[in-house]
């Protein structure tokens, strides 16, 4: 990946998943393991059956060059748009952008491999990000101490079918 | 007597082989145990407090690892990026499937095998087992019956360590347990919905050490059970059987060890075994008196079906023609996951610290009639769920942005799904044989598989699918959806038949004591007897047989059947 693509990377991998009251993508070195990831061939979604290291090898190619056309298709698309590159669009403008590429109620036509790049790069972001310590802190993945002095169980006993539950934070 | 010559020879050192060795050695017999690949260090090879972040490929493992492998396939759960490096599982001999089969054979060659890395589930098989084809008119019974293999059971339960509560179930009869897994919220859950539809939700029989054991410690609960536990809290032939073999100093335990063929003497008896030492690249042979095969089901045939002589010239003990017939297997798959919207935004809970199936649905099917449903017998179902390792959910949420980062972390607690455990029955079709034109790097004729799922078993799996609807809708979950088709046969680890056990010679491979009709000294100590895999899981089983196997051995070293060397 070139500097301006890995810019072009982070950035959207912190527009899927941004800083709140936890730290975003960025923060969490998202755009390094894609890049890492890409530059070793590792293909992270696609449904694809690996049976060999030539199916692997296969599908991480293909996920190489879909990756980087699918960068090339953002700017593009921006520039039908905006008239000009992604990162130099306004984030009401880059906001747009995707929306019409994440949500079926937003779907324009004439975009589905742009629609395709925008579900390949949200899962290598979701795969980047919520395998950092980062990343499962923000869920509070329990898992990360090494052991428990016992099993605690569910702390509702008298409320075994969970109806009345405190009612959530979010 | 040669140094190369033993009373007994043990073939593989897992959940049957290593129990094996551990009565034989006990017993005061001089026993040689081979195993195909390395001894397991559970410092080294485990490495399961590991955190995914400390992986160079966040699990998903180095693309290259296989390159040049004869064997390149990822044998996905069990072998993971946490052991990568280490020589655990079979990547260097080639297995073939025969056109239209698609069987997954994944093999771990360490000392302990797959039993390193179980699921631990651990329910008895009981007379709607054994004795099915009376029931149902569909096969054969066992040779067994449930009184005789009880206190079997018992001993296996008691010395592995089980844990569990009593239920009054015929299709998973009641044994000695430690105290339960405690329930996590979506068990209870669960269980309400599942009472509604009346299916029953319980504690699974899980072989996990809820207080110490024998002195074997209590689980700390630290979650990675699949990738091997590193102080021994749960029955593992690394921790258990073959350490205790070993302190006899009976034991002779040869690694790399690839066994070919069992050797056999002008009588067509079984005088020894041949193997490829895989360091040395050469063929060596041992000698015993009497020979075990606890390779893991289809290896043991594979080794039978290469063992060839005057007397055998399809494979040794195989008069019956039998040999490597009736494969079964577990039909595997998920007939339904989704979410539970009342646990929607709760705190995160530590669901997967046992990594377990704390609680299941054992067969609820065909039991008062075994006529009852579409199909014959019975499946099982394990439930999981609640805060995991990953959002793996995360597909189901649509969009991005802050809205997508707090939905992944409101719906963490409540993700659910189902796997099917849904026996096969037995088939003409499904077996396994020689390859006539392949052969492993070792000049090893490879092992072929015949296999395709049978209607009574994908009934059941269209079966579950309704259940599913139906239990959703019952616990007031959402159903995102299901499989669309079962997992690949050989997924489940659960393999049976190939060498059948029963009481006709002309019928079965073994009598019901697992000693080959035909060679006297010939034992198998695995689920390669079994006539058929149950809705049960193979490993406790395998135990409590090899243990009565070995008695009866050990019965016929008095008695003058075997002579010591």
């Amino acid at each position: 990946m070139s500097a301006q693509q890995y810019r072009l990377v982070e950035h959207l991998a912190d527009m899927i998943i941004p800083g709140d009251d936890t730290p975003g993508a960025k923060q969490a070195g998202v755009a390094e393991f894609i890049d890492f990831m890409l530059a070793n061939r590792v293909a992270v979604s696609g449904g694809r059956d690996i049976r060999s290291t030539a199916d692997g090898i296969e599908a991480g190619n293909d996920a190489q060059v879909r990756f980087l056309s699918g960068l090339n298709w953002i700017n593009v698309r921006s520039h039908s748009e905006f008239g000009k590159a992604f990162m130099d669009c306004s984030a009401e403008q880059q906001n747009g952008m995707l929306q019409e590429l994440a949500y079926k109620d937003k779907f324009k036509p004439n975009t589905e491999s742009g629609r395709a790049f925008f579900q390949m790069i949200r899962d290598y972001t979701v795969v980047g990000y919520y395998t950092t310590r980062i990343g499962l802190e923000s869920i509070g993945y329990p898992g990360l101490r090494e052991l428990w002095p016992s099993m605690p169980g569910c702390s509702h006993p008298d409320d075994p079918e969970h109806l009345e539950l405190p009612k959530p934070a979010m | 007597m040669a140094d190369n010559t033993y009373d007994v020879i043990v073939v593989g050192t897992g959940a049957g082989g290593g129990t094996a060795m551990k009565m034989l050695c006990e017993a005061g017999l001089r026993v040689c145990a081979l195993n195909s690949g390395p001894r397991t260090d559970p410092d080294k090879d485990y490495r399961n407090h590991r955190q995914v972040y400390d992986l160079k490929y966040r699990g998903y493992g180095d693309p290259l690892r296989f390159k040049d492998k004869p064997h390149q396939e990822p044998y996905s759960v069990e072998e993971s990026e946490y052991s990568e490096g280490r020589d655990l599982f079979e990547h260097d001999v080639a297995y073939s499937n025969a056109p239209g089969t698609d069987w997954y054979w994944k093999r771990c060659k360490a000392t302990g095998g797959k039993a390193n890395f179980w699921g631990r589930s651990s329910a008895r098989f009981g007379d709607i087992d054994f004795k099915a084809a009376d029931l149902d008119g569909f096969g054969e019974n066992w040779p067994v019956d449930y009184a005789e293999i009880a206190p079997w059971f018992s001993k296996a339960e008691r010395y592995m360590g089980v844990a569990s509560t009593i239920q009054n179930r015929p299709s998973n009869p009641d044994g000695d347990y430690l105290p339960p897994i405690p329930w996590r919220c979506l068990d209870y859950i669960i269980k309400k919905g599942a009472e509604k539809i009346g299916v029953p939700y319980l504690p699974d029989r899980c072989a996990q050490l809820t207080v110490a054991h024998e002195g074997h410690p209590a689980c700390h609960y630290c979650g990675n059970c699949s990738r091997g536990c590193e102080v021994g809290s749960f029955f593992s032939p690394t921790w258990f059987t073959i350490p205790e073999a070993e302190a006899t100093k009976n034991l002779t335990l040869l690694t790399h060890a690839l066994v070919r063929s069992v050797l056999l003497d002008e009588n067509g008896q079984a005088k020894g075994v041949a193997y490829v030492d895989r360091n040395a690249k050469k063929e060596v042979e041992v000698y015993a008196k009497v020979v075990v095969l606890a390779a893991s089901c289809v290896e043991t045939a594979h080794i039978m079906l290469n063992s060839k002589s005057r007397h055998w010239p399809t494979g040794v003990a195989n008069s019956s023609g039998q040999l490597g017939r009736n494969l079964c297997e577990h039909l595997y798959g998920c007939p339904g996951y989704g979410y539970l919207p009342r646990l929607l935004g709760q705190p995160a809970t530590p669901d997967s610290i046992a990594d377990s199936t704390v609680a299941w649905m054992p067969r609820w099917q065909n039991l008062k009639n075994p006529r009852e449903e579409k199909f014959i017998r019975g499946y099982s179902v394990y439930m999981g769920g609640g805060c995991g390792e990953f959002p793996g959910y995360y597909g189901e949420l649509e969009g991005f942005g802050a809205k997508f980062k707090r939905d992944i972390k409101r719906y963490y607690p409540t993700s659910v799904g189902a796997l099917i455990q849904a026996p096969t029955l037995p088939s003409p079709t499904n077996y396994v044989d020689i390859d006539p034109d392949k052969q492993d790097i070792f000049g090893i004729p490879q092992l072929r598989f015949h296999f395709q799922w049978g209607e009574n078993e994908l009934l059941m799996w269209q079966h579950s699918k309704q259940v599913m609807v139906d239990l959703f809708k019952a616990m007031g979950a959402e159903l995102w959806g299901t499989d669309v088709e079962p997992n690949r046969p050989g997924t489940s680890l659960h393999e049976t038949g190939v060498c059948r056990f029963g009481n006709d010679p002309k019928k079965f491979v073994t009598n019901k004591w697992a000693q080959t009709h035909d060679v006297p000294n010939l034992y198998i100590c695995d689920a390669s007897i079994f006539p058929n895999c149950t809705d049960k899981t193979t490993t406790m089983p395998i135990v409590a047989f090899t243990m009565r196997t070995c008695d009866y051995m050990l019965d016929n070293f008095k008695k003058g059947v075997h002579s010591r060397t």
